[in-house]
């Protein structure tokens, strides 16, 4: 058995709210990505994930009817809402650190809970460059592209202030398009980041 | 609410009610004679919002407010049996509009039950007239509005919730009031209905094609290219893809959209791509083609704001009030057109 087929059988999995509904997929370093996949039951993820041994499990934001249609647009026609997702990687940032990352992932935070109010939500470390928050509060499963892009559009670098453009004391340096596009699909809590050296899991911070 | 409020607004599910439990018949008000004033008040206000882009605010008693209650249905009976996207537009808007006026006159606990009507929960100080409301509730409608103050970062949220002003809280009902309107229409209309409604048909159809000429906008697609009419945020796109500049990838998008979209032939377009760093002519070809709908889904260059979200806006003075990169284009043309048109004739 290979280490990550270990890790999978041993390992506590992470099982998204209305599991059912969410489209899986999967990735071996090097290969095309296989997706719309969904599953009955989180055991039968793992049992998925042990015999096939990805290299990277991602889970789509989005819950849908019928989680493994295909063309996308089918899948979009039983849309039943989405998470709201951040994702802040060190790569990305003007201060390139990970260490810089985890400061505005936790001011992040802040702000999602103390100014928007948010009461369910999932920090998790990404187990490579950066971190992710997954948002699962009601209010915000029906949001559109739109309203979802004021929300990444909160944390931008500048705002208008009586027509001068001012620093947005909310910046925060977040991954837009994560944010807006809810068809996107996000590295599964609990599994493993596998890279050609290193092999992490991306774990639950709180 | 009552009658007066109803026909002032008249999408609100009060009004619904209101209607639904009158003896009156949809039949009736476009069929029988003692109607004829209420079809006549209907064509009266398309007509109006065409012209005006608004319905003049006018105090009603109690008859003339059921009046004008009658006369919403027939109106979207009107409307739905033009289908015109302008025109269902345009009456949309001047119904909000009216509405908002309305609206300015109410008291704290007519506005608390006007957006419990709407679906929205909000709180009205009886001192200040300030209404406090969750932040999904604000940009579920504020988002379509352009102006900074209406950013969710120009407003400040405290645990989910904001507090705006009297005038700002009618302007988002006003909105929430254009779109309950737009909503299902045009919807179906019996063919005996319309063939009662044929004489107010054809005044409004008048109406819109004098309209239509005024404004000179045509439903056809853009018939050459027009390089000379490009927003400045492709101009600056295209020089650096031929000034050897690596694109960002949602820009490359946005530039290979909008080509598309004002009717660009993919050669032309992969020639534009030819000088960037890193050309592969294949890859170009299979992606133009896959945007311009080659494997089922055409795409639409994304609007403005998206993409100053994603970095790309230019945000020049000329782009002021304009939110996406198509309605630059076809106004320049338009202007363009205008002014040769001009130059042919003296």
């Amino acid at each position: 058995m290979s280490s990550i087929s270990d890790y999978y059988w041993h390992a506590p999995l992470y099982e998204p709210p209305d599991f059912t509904s969410r489209e899986f997929g999967f990735r071996k370093n090097g290969e095309k990505m296989v997706r719309h996949r969904a599953f009955s039951s989180v055991q039968k993820l793992r049992t998925y994930l042990i015999e096939t041994a990805p290299d990277h499990v991602y889970f789509s934001s989005s819950k849908y009817k019928d989680p493994a249609a295909y063309p996308m647009e089918d899948k979009k026609k039983g849309w039943e809402g989405a998470d709201l997702i951040f994702d802040i990687d060190f790569d990305h940032l003007e201060k390139p650190t990970l260490r810089e990352a985890k400061k505005q992932s936790e001011k992040l935070l802040m702000i999602l809970e103390e100014r928007l109010g948010f009461k369910d939500i999932l920090y998790v470390d990404s187990g490579s460059r950066g971190y992710h928050i997954h948002v699962y509060d009601k209010c915000v499963q029906k949001l559109d592209n739109a309203e979802r892009r004021e929300i990444a559009d909160f944390f931008s670098h500048y705002k208008m202030r009586r027509s001068m453009k001012v620093i947005n004391p909310n910046w925060v340096e977040i991954d837009t398009v994560v944010t807006t596009d809810f068809t996107r699909l996000i590295r599964l809590p609990e599994s493993l980041n596998v890279k050609k050296d290193t092999m992490r899991p991306c774990t639950i911070l709180r | 609410m009552d009658i007066i409020d109803f026909a002032n607004i008249p999408c609100t599910t009060g009004a619904l009610e209101y209607l639904k439990d009158s003896t009156v018949g949809s039949v009736d008000i476009c069929t029988d004679v003692a109607y004829e004033s209420v079809r006549s008040t209907a064509t009266g206000h398309i007509i109006e919002a065409l012209q005006n882009g608004t319905l003049k605010y006018r105090r009603y008693n109690e008859p003339a407010a059921n009046k004008e209650l009658l006369a919403y249905p027939v109106a979207r009976m009107i409307v739905s049996s033009i289908n015109n996207t302008y025109l269902t537009k345009r009456y949309a808007l001047a119904v909000a509009k009216l509405a908002y006026e309305h609206i300015m006159n109410f008291r704290a606990d007519a506005l608390g039950e006007l957006a419990a009507d709407f679906g929205i929960s909000a709180t009205v100080d009886a001192k200040t007239m300030s209404a406090t409301i969750h932040f999904t509730d604000y940009i579920h409608h504020a988002h379509v509005l352009h102006e900074p103050k209406w950013k969710l970062s120009s407003r400040t949220v405290k645990e989910g919730m904001l507090t705006i002003s009297k005038g700002d809280f009618a302007r988002l009902m006003e909105e929430v009031v254009r779109k309950k309107v737009e909503f299902g229409l045009p919807h179906e209309v019996p063919q005996e209905i319309r063939e009662a409604l044929k004489q107010y048909i054809i005044e409004v159809q008048e109406a819109a094609s004098i309209r239509a000429n005024k404004q000179g906008f045509s439903e056809e697609g853009f018939s050459e290219v027009s390089p000379g009419c490009f927003p400045p945020c492709i101009n600056s796109a295209i020089t650096d893809a031929q000034a050897n500049v690596n694109l960002s990838h949602s820009m490359r998008f946005a530039m290979t959209t909008f080509l598309l979209n004002i009717g660009m032939k993919p050669e032309k377009i992969t020639d534009i791509f030819r000088a960037s760093p890193d050309f592969r002519e294949q890859d170009t070809n299979y992606q133009i083609n896959h945007i311009g709908g080659a494997s089922g889904t055409a795409y639409t260059c994304p609007t403005c704001a998206t993409r100053t979200t994603n970095g790309n806006g230019p945000g020049k003075s000329s782009c002021k009030k304009i939110v996406h990169p198509l309605v630059y284009y076809r106004r320049k043309v338009w202007l363009e057109n205008k002014k040769q048109t001009k130059k042919v004739i003296s």
